[in-house]
């Protein structure tokens, strides 16, 4: 009995306490899209907000601006106005000149950070911005970052896409120097929806072009 | 009946009748229900009996034809001795001579008559017990739905009875003692003979030298001062109310202590194992007990362990669950003015309150409050967002499934507290190291030498035929003798 008492402080001693955090201080990111041209880098993220058990989820969006990756995540989560919670995150589009840098920054970033799920899938937006294509309405009214990552597994499951989780993307980019990859695009349709729009041809992490259907495992 | 003496002021009685007359009047004095009746015989003067019982603990009907009328109807010639008054004058079939005043006390105060009769200082205790008793009934709280439905009374030598008639053998044996200073009440043990192992009686009978108390007005109080690790929420001593469960238990080898005045009587050794056990999964079929049983163990688990890891999920761990979950309980908790954890403290603690308000509260009364509390927490609190409707899901769950046990009561109130202080500062790693010390817990204790999860844990007995499911009866190799003497047959 005295024995078994000990283990009390021992407890306290390995409390994670500091870990406790209520859901509803969480402001849980489902998408996320990231845009570059001169001026820097651009984020934006879409939140969802339910007020309650009966009410629909709708999305809000954020964005932020910085020069590099990690700034504007810090920058993002200072805006959100709660806790940033990205692990629920379901999609990361890019934008072409984004993606034409490179996407090696990004997917190092998003490996560090403990809250970034390495499930996360990666699209390329093309013809439109990443900003644009996020905000693209779903047509089964859903979330629309949920929306599209269900539709990328979709498309891989009928074989009209490829579905590329960071882990993936970032086990070829990291298997070899002369690898090539590719990444779905997604782009707005004539309806205003995101559909799917080929896939985006990367040479090591740098985008070179666009294709349009064929078969992925060819 | 057989037992420990009374400790008497008497050290012995006189021969003058009168004297004796005095003596017990004055012991009894202020006691309205002490009646004496004084008699003497028609056609022998010489014959002058006192006859005392105690009102309303005696048969009015066997007094009158079988103490008194023969004593008037007496007409024998010599000086008639005690012997005389109990085997020749007397027409009760249980009749003796009890020179020892302290024993002679002890059945006067159970509801014997005792008969004085002048010239001899020995009294004549005779058989006349006739003090109301609650007829035998299915017990509330163990019901089946096939088998058995008799249930021990508050009668000592009924419940005894009740036994007996379930296990003819000359093996089954019944070894009185009485216990408690003040209510002298006595205690059967009861065992078979050469299947109950010896060191199990010598333990139990060493146990119950030991008892303290100057009362004993249930079967729990022995239960806590006899049993093992006594600080335990476990159960490691078997209770019922039932004989045929008794007899069951006696012929796996354990003894039974039928108390006095309660219908519950105290089995033991006792083990997790028997916690799941239903009353009716012997009488009926062995598919659907099987299943039965193994719902009964998994609802345990879940019922202690469910409050712990929606804590856990929700404090801790919000990446493991679903996103479309966390979104609807997210929503759910908008406007929740209380942290998830007091939240469900909270709530359990209500369910317990609601739990035991029903027991407590009579008849139809008790049902209402049931819906009524039901009803409240369920719609209106949730509506004014003083609790989550998850929450109460996980509570309702937990109190359901903990139902499904009912031997496990306290072990599960106790568990699901202590879980959920263990998932509420660690998260996940404090539920399952939480259920780690419970499961180091349960491994050390033991039931009058008997491992507490014996036939539960592989290592620790092979006997698997009643452990999860329940072997046909066709292929059961002893009726569960698990605890018994092995290669003995009563």
């Amino acid at each position: 009995m005295k024995r078994s008492l000990l283990l009390l402080p021992l407890l306290l001693l390995l409390a994670g306490c500091g870990d406790a955090r209520e859901t509803s201080v969480l402001s849980p990111v489902s998408a996320a899209a990231l845009s570059g041209d001169a001026a820097g880098l651009h984020l934006t993220v879409e939140t969802v907000w339910q007020d309650s058990a009966e009410g629909k989820a709708t999305p809000q969006y954020l964005t932020a601006e910085a020069a590099t990756i990690p700034n504007l995540f810090a920058a993002a989560a200072n805006n959100v106005g709660g806790e940033f919670y990205f692990i629920h995150a379901q999609v990361f589009l890019i934008d072409e000149a984004a993606a034409r840098q490179g996407l090696l920054p990004l997917a190092e970033y998003l490996c560090d950070e403990n809250d970034a799920r390495l499930s996360i899938r990666l699209a390329v937006a093309r013809g439109a911005t990443a900003d644009e294509v996020l905000r693209a309405w779903a047509p089964s009214g859903e979330i629309p970052g949920i929306a599209l990552g269900r539709m990328l597994s979709e498309g891989e499951k009928r074989g009209s896409g490829v579905d590329m989780p960071l882990f993936r993307f970032l086990n070829l980019l990291l298997s070899g120097s002369d690898v090539h990859t590719a990444l779905p695009a997604v782009t707005v349709g004539t309806d205003g929806q995101a559909v799917p729009s080929g896939l985006a041809l990367f040479e090591g992490d740098r985008l070179t072009g666009f294709t349009d259907g064929g078969d992925p495992h060819a | 009946m057989q037992g420990q003496p009374l400790k008497s002021d008497i050290a012995a009685f006189s021969a003058d009748l009168d004297e004796n007359v005095r003596t017990l009047q004055a012991l009894f004095e202020g006691d309205n229900t002490f009646v004496t009746r004084l008699v003497e015989s028609r056609a022998a003067p010489h014959l002058r009996c006192a006859v005392f019982f105690f009102d309303g603990m005696v048969k009015n009907l066997a007094i009158n034809q079988s103490v008194l009328r023969p004593i008037a109807d007496w007409d024998g010639g010599a000086p008639v001795s005690a012997e005389v008054l109990a085997h020749r004058i007397s027409q009760v079939n249980d009749s003796r001579v009890e020179p020892d005043p302290a024993k002679m006390l002890s059945s006067f105060l159970y509801g014997d008559t005792v008969i004085f009769t002048d010239g001899d200082p020995r009294p004549v205790v005779v058989n006349t017990k006739g003090f109301s008793l609650r007829s035998s009934g299915e017990p509330d709280n163990e019901r089946v739905l096939q088998g058995p439905r008799e249930g021990f009374t508050e009668g000592f030598m009924t419940n005894l009875s009740m036994i007996r008639r379930r296990l003819r053998t000359p093996h089954l044996k019944f070894t009185f003692q009485t216990l408690g200073s003040r209510t002298h009440t006595t205690v059967c043990l009861c065992y078979l003979d050469g299947v109950c192992k010896p060191s199990v009686v010598k333990e139990w009978e060493a146990r119950l030298s030991s008892f303290t108390l100057d009362s004993v007005l249930d079967a729990n109080y022995l239960s806590e001062c006899v049993r093992d690790s006594r600080m335990s929420p476990f159960p490691t001593i078997g209770v019922t109310e039932r004989p045929d469960v008794v007899a069951a238990r006696l012929l796996e080898g354990q003894v039974a202590l039928v108390v006095d005045g309660t219908p519950v009587v105290l089995t033991a050794p006792y083990i997790l194992q028997e916690c799941f056990q239903a009353n009716d999964d012997y009488y009926r079929n062995f598919f659907y007990v099987g299943l039965a049983r193994l719902l009964r163990m998994a609802g345990f688990v879940i019922s202690i362990c469910i409050p712990a890891i929606y804590v856990a999920l929700l404090t801790f761990h919000q990446e493991i669950l679903p996103t479309r979950l966390l979104f609807a309980v997210a929503a759910a908790r908008q406007g929740v003015p209380m942290p998830t954890l007091l939240e469900t403290v909270l709530l359990l603690l209500v369910f317990e309150i609601l739990k035991e308000a029903g027991t407590r509260t009579p008849g139809a009364i008790g049902q209402t409050m049931s819906i009524v509390g039901g009803l409240v927490l369920g719609q209106a609190a949730v509506s004014a967002r003083f609790v989550s409707a998850p929450v109460v899901i996980v509570v309702a769950m937990a109190g359901v499934l903990g139902l499904l046990t009912p031997k496990l009561t306290t072990a599960a109130m106790v568990s699901r507290f202590f879980l959920l202080a263990c998932g509420a500062v660690l998260g996940l790693y404090g539920v399952f190291f939480g259920m780690a010390l419970v499961l180091a817990h349960l491994s050390g204790l033991s039931s009058f030498g008997v491992p507490y999860l014996l036939n539960l844990l592989p290592r620790v007995s092979p006997h698997l035929e009643d452990a999860y499911v329940r072997t046909p009866w066709f292929k059961m190799r002893e009726s569960g003798r698990f605890m018994a003497r092995k290669g003995e047959r009563p």
